[in-house]
């Protein structure tokens, strides 16, 4: 029965091995093409692309590429580091790319001159050991190693013992007399002589295996050099920047006095200027007043000529550039006799 | 019952070999299919080999709503960011959905200093890093000029595993010269901070 053990487990392992030799083979393989090989870092792809991934890229002419293809291309964040992310739309002379699992399309553009191809191939798992050893996780890498050695050592050990054609079956229920069917015409002599001779040749294929196994191996470690796929989240605040508007006052007017002077009032709704000038027909400031004063008194001793109507306008004065008057305007006619004069609204 | 033979046993290797084979080419095509052909991306998954998470005290709300600015107008406000995946990232500021109006963008000018303290809204407690990256441009070079992860300012690299704060303190000042043709101006955009895995 554990012969049967032995065989089963020997097998199985072969088959694993197989397995993997297989899978790295469509990793490898197309590297000879030169299409290029890359192992997922993160899992910015999930759940279509996981950590531990080997994917496959050939070659794309840009004009063929569409969004919803897995783009791989030199990552204009990080030099030196690749990108495998799908396309969600063409901009311009690039991509917009976004990783699956990734909240946000990639903040930056990818040039179609930083594109190095189009993920065809992926195979998963292989890649493993590669992602453990680049971020340290040796708790996990080493048993993984060590799983795999087993699996390799396994694989290599004879399915059945070169000895049992001496020990014979364990079964005592069998008919048939024991090595019969494994060869029992063979004389004592020549088959120790061919156990020597066979253990030699095993030795030679096993050489060659293990170089074979350790060559794939090293394959494997190549596309370790380059790393896909980065992970990125983002957030934000917004900020909102408004400039002021001077305005000019409203309600502009004017009123006479008992004493002989007129008073020119406004009303003001806007934001606090620096404070108002009062124009006089639209050359200089007769005079500039406060921000909180909403009046001004005009005296006939204002040198003013006999009879003479000037244009009064009010200007808002935010800072000293950023000024507002007003399009309506009062008039005043001040007539001065002597030292004697009136100023009164027209 | 028989003990193996090493002809069974050269038969099983023959058929398992094979057949192992055979699978890993199914197991291959049926991951490229599944990867390759979906058109449509997947929303956000549980993730195994860690995660890049921010998080800010303002999150997608304002950091300024600054009104009626004039010459000589000033501001600043502090923003906390908190780091929280697992992965080392480098994280970047930059403008994103960023329009202006009357240039104004051209006569405020933008200051970014990275420290501690701070934020909920108030700088109070603010203390900057020393030898850390500050930014001192218009608002409009920031909004022209850094507008993505590899053009974004900022040279903070958190460290992976714990949660990580950072503050932000952004001020503003509208230059005193800002002619009278930037009035009514306004900008408005985004600040946006983006964390990439190392």
């Amino acid at each position: 029965m554990r012969l049967w053990g032995r065989l089963c487990g020997v097998l199985t392992a072969r088959a694993i091995l197989a397995l993997i030799l297989g899978m790295t083979f469509w990793a490898v393989a197309p590297l000879v093409l030169g299409w290029t090989t890359t192992t997922v870092m993160t899992g910015s792809m999930q759940p279509a692309i996981a950590p531990g991934d080997l994917v496959v890229s050939r070659p794309a002419s840009t004009g063929d590429l569409q969004s919803g293809h897995v783009l791989l291309g030199r990552d204009p964040d990080h030099p030196g580091r690749l990108r495998l992310h799908r396309i969600v739309r063409r901009d311009g002379n690039g991509f917009v790319t976004k990783g699956d699992a990734n909240p946000d399309p990639d903040s930056s553009l990818l040039d179609s001159s930083a594109v190095i191809g189009v993920g065809c191939i992926r195979v998963p798992y292989v890649g493993t050991p590669i992602l453990l050893a680049s971020v340290g996780d040796f708790g996990r890498l080493i048993p993984l190693v060590a799983a795999v050695g087993l699996v390799v050592w396994l694989s290599l050990t004879p399915a059945v013992r070169p000895t049992q054609r001496e020990e014979g079956p364990t079964s005592t229920t069998h008919s048939h007399p024991p090595g019969r069917k494994a060869g029992g015409r063979v004389p004592v002599d020549g088959f120790s002589r061919r156990i020597r001779a066979r253990s030699e040749c095993r030795r030679h294929r096993r050489l060659l295996e293990t170089s074979g196994i350790a060559l794939t191996l090293a394959l494997i470690a190549l596309p370790g050099a380059a790393f896909a796929e980065p992970f990125s989240a983002s957030v934000r605040s917004s900020g909102s920047f408004s400039a002021a508007t001077a305005r000019p006052p409203d309600a502009l007017s004017c009123r006479n006095n008992a004493d002989g002077t007129a008073t020119v009032s406004w009303s003001y709704t806007g934001q606090r200027p620096l404070d108002f000038d009062v124009l006089v027909d639209g050359r200089g400031s007769l005079a500039r007043v406060g921000s909180d004063t909403r009046e001004f008194v005009i005296k006939p001793s204002s040198p003013f000529s006999f009879g003479r109507t000037s244009v009064i306008r009010i200007r808002t004065n935010l800072t000293r550039d950023w000024t507002a008057g007003t399009a309506m305007s009062v008039n005043v006619t001040t007539t001065t006799l002597l030292w004697f004069g009136v100023a009164r609204c027209t | 019952m028989h003990a193996p033979t090493p002809k069974l046993a050269r038969l099983g290797t023959l058929t398992a070999i094979p057949l192992a084979l055979l699978g890993s080419g199914v197991l291959v095509s049926t991951a490229s299919y599944s990867a390759f052909s979906a058109t449509t991306s997947n929303a956000a998954n549980n993730w195994t080999a860690g995660t890049v998470a921010l998080s800010n005290d303002l999150p997608n709300s304002a950091a300024f709503t600054a009104d009626n600015l004039k010459p000589g107008s000033a501001g600043s406000n502090c923003i906390v960011v908190t780091s929280k995946g697992s992965l080392p990232a480098a994280v970047k500021l930059y403008a994103t959905t960023a329009s202006q109006t009357n240039s104004l963008g051209s006569w405020i000018n933008l200051h970014v200093t990275q420290g501690t303290g701070g934020g909920n809204g108030t700088c109070n407690g603010f203390a900057a890093l020393s030898n850390s990256a500050s930014y001192n441009n218009t608002l409009d070079a920031f909004i022209n000029n850094s507008t993505n992860f590899s053009n974004g300012f900022g040279d903070w690299v958190t460290s992976g595993g714990a949660s990580e704060p950072r503050t932000y303190h952004i001020s503003y000042d509208v230059a005193s010269n800002a002619p009278s043709s930037a009035m009514g101006g306004t900008v408005k955009l985004n600040f946006t901070w983006e964390a990439q895995n190392q």
